[in-house]
């Protein structure tokens, strides 16, 4: 049996006297890769905001890898084993690709203050360490040449790309996606579906993504959710959720 | 190792360039002029003023209008420290041991200047980083420069109104020690390695990471909050030691720790590049230079007698239309770029020779 990574148990949280997200229980096992789908404004992201510390919801509880962590800050969960994209992207522009990666080994690294001014051994231990993991997550995805290059001048689908791969300096155990196709052209979705998977495989973690591309979900994800007005309506497997009738109506109408 | 650590010909010529610099101030401390050694001070303290308040401004991204406050707290706390052992061991002995001679300070007195600087350090990372707990936890942008300037006028309207430390008017200090520009650029060579180092380590990093985006650092595990009240903390303990090194340079006058020196350092952290350490030692010696120099030189601009200082708005509008990231932008000085350009601009000169041979031929 595979471990649960990450467990939500009826999450709730209400903006004004809005309730954004109702009652939300998601639980994901090690290496999964769930898809979690919505009409525009069906609660997707705030559900993302929960679960990696963005927002505090107004009832029910997150675990993570076993920890209850419903009111811990964002930074201390990466410790844990989460980590996210965004759907507009957030790269920390006028760093190098490297710096962008190395940025998420930060919380791997211990050495202290006088290690860092006076580039004690600990020092060049841990930031060669860093440097050659983060080196191996850029060969990976296919962004290497670019090391030395700033941020804002990647490619938009590379930057996408970069954003999975910071993502992945810290090594999460679950991985959350948010909307990474957005913007993409057909062929670029595409090779950003083989991206994922071979991700997965790669570095065994459990990747959550948050999509429109309907061919994207479909294509790889085991199971999917899908929330409409902040009220999960179905699960299943891609070919189940094709054919619910909920599904259909929220999406399309009656 | 993918990566080279140490470039052998950047290395070498920044030892060389660090010689210079202490050879010319060797020089001049020893010619006998009055006034290049207190210019070269001056410009040499304010170098690491404005490195300090790069830290904020440039490398964490926050504008900050109260390092005249920190200025001045290192300059009082260097003050007291000095005058505590004045007052120990007596005037005579402290002329003995510490006071300047003709030759220049006594070894001691250099140790005393270090010492007192470095305690002055201390106490005013202490006091930044309450500063920074009580202003960066809540806020940022515009609201956080509103409440650093407003600490600032309280460092400053406080040691107005101690009578002991010379009120408005300020106090000739009996323990001035008059330090001499080596010792100033030394110390200034040790700040530049000091942050410049810890920019380049794990802190650093966040730091920069927090610059550019709040939200994604935290969500790449950087504690935002922490960074920034370590940034800041790091920043106050160089502007101690900025102020505490200044103790010993200056008539004590808490008013000249207003927000005009504030401004000033902005101004000069700007003009070199947000962001660019080097940047803002190379902006330093324009702004102290211009201030100290032309002003006092009494070369005015032609109908502006009154107010010299006229120069100084042109420049900045200037060098803000034109090229708004500053004299260096965000990148920093090195001589392997220093090389490049100079080997460039050389090819240069030798290919309009080569074009222009087979011209004169036809």
């Amino acid at each position: 049996m595979a471990q649960t990574v990450l467990k939500a148990n009826n999450i709730s949280i209400v903006f004004g006297g809005l309730h954004a997200v109702d009652n939300f229980s998601i639980e994901i096992k090690e290496g999964e890769l769930v898809g979690l789908i919505g009409p525009n404004g069906a609660g997707k992201t705030t559900v993302f905001n929960m679960l990696t510390g963005v927002y505090v919801p107004t009832s029910g509880t997150i675990e993570l890898r076993g920890q209850d962590v419903t009111k811990m800050d964002p930074h201390s969960r990466v410790k844990i084993g989460i980590s996210r994209t965004f759907q507009n992207i957030r790269l920390f522009k006028r760093m190098s690709v490297l710096e962008n990666v190395k940025v998420s080994s930060n919380i791997h690294m211990t050495y202290k203050i006088f290690d860092g001014i006076f580039k004690t051994r600990k020092y060049w231990e841990q930031e060669d360490k860093a440097t050659n993991e983060a080196m191996e997550i850029l060969k990976v995805l296919g962004l290497e040449e670019y090391v030395n290059e700033q941020a804002q001048n990647l490619p938009y689908g590379k930057q996408r790309k970069l954003e999975i791969a910071r993502a992945l300096a810290s090594h999460p155990a679950i991985l959350c996606l948010d909307e990474p196709a957005a913007g993409m052209n057909p062929i670029e979705t595409e090779e950003l579906m083989e991206t994922i998977k071979l991700v997965r495989d790669k570095f065994k973690t459990a990747i959550l993504l948050i999509e429109h591309d309907m061919k994207l979900v479909m294509g790889i994800c085991e199971w999917i959710k899908v929330i409409s007005f902040g009220k999960e309506i179905a699960t299943g497997t891609p070919d189940e959720i094709k054919n619910n009738k909920e599904v259909i109506t929220a999406y399309l109408g009656e | 190792m993918a990566f080279k650590r140490i470039n052998k010909r950047n290395l070498i010529s920044n030892i060389v360039s660090i010689v210079l610099l202490i050879t010319v101030c060797i020089i001049v401390n020893n010619t006998g002029n009055m006034q290049w050694p207190q210019y070269i001070s001056k410009i040499l303290i304010f170098s690491i003023a404005a490195l300090a308040l790069n830290v904020v401004c440039g490398c964490l991204g926050e504008f900050a209008l109260g390092h005249g406050g920190f200025l001045l707290i290192g300059y009082t706390v260097a003050f007291l420290v000095g005058q505590g052992i004045y007052g120990l061991i007596g005037a005579s002995t402290f002329k003995d041991l510490f006071y300047s001679t003709r030759e220049g300070l006594q070894p001691l007195g250099y140790l005393l200047i270090v010492g007192d600087s470095l305690i002055a350090a201390v106490v005013t990372a202490i006091f930044g980083f309450l500063v920074g707990v009580i202003a960066l936890g809540r806020l940022k942008g515009d609201y956080l420069a509103i409440v650093t300037l407003g600490f600032g006028l309280i460092f400053v309207n406080i040691a107005n109104n101690i009578d002991f430390l010379g009120g408005t008017t300020g106090k000739g200090i009996s323990t001035k020690l008059a330090g001499t520009p080596v010792l100033y650029a030394v110390m200034l060579v040790i700040t530049i390695f000091l942050v410049l180092s810890f920019m380049k380590s794990r802190f650093g990093r966040g730091i920069l990471a927090c610059r550019d985006d709040n939200i994604a650092s935290e969500a790449c595990g950087v504690p935002v909050k922490k960074y920034k009240v370590l940034a800041f903390t790091f920043s106050a303990f160089i502007a101690g030691l900025a102020g505490g090194l200044y103790a010993h340079y200056n008539t004590f006058a808490p008013g000249t720790f207003g927000q005009d020196l504030s401004i000033e350092l902005l101004i000069i952290v700007v003009l070199g590049g947000l962001g660019s350490l080097t940047g803002s030692v190379i902006a330093s010696i324009i702004i102290v230079l211009y201030n100290l120099w032309i002003c006092s030189m009494g070369w005015v601009p032609p109908f502006f007698k009154n107010n010299p200082k006229i120069i100084y708005g042109v420049v900045l509008v200037s060098i803000m239309l034109f090229r708004s990231s500053g004299i260096l932008g965000t990148s920093e000085f090195s001589w392997n770029w220093f090389y490049d350009k100079v080997k460039k601009v050389w090819k240069k000169i030798l290919s309009i020779f080569k074009k222009k041979a087979p011209k004169e031929v036809e």
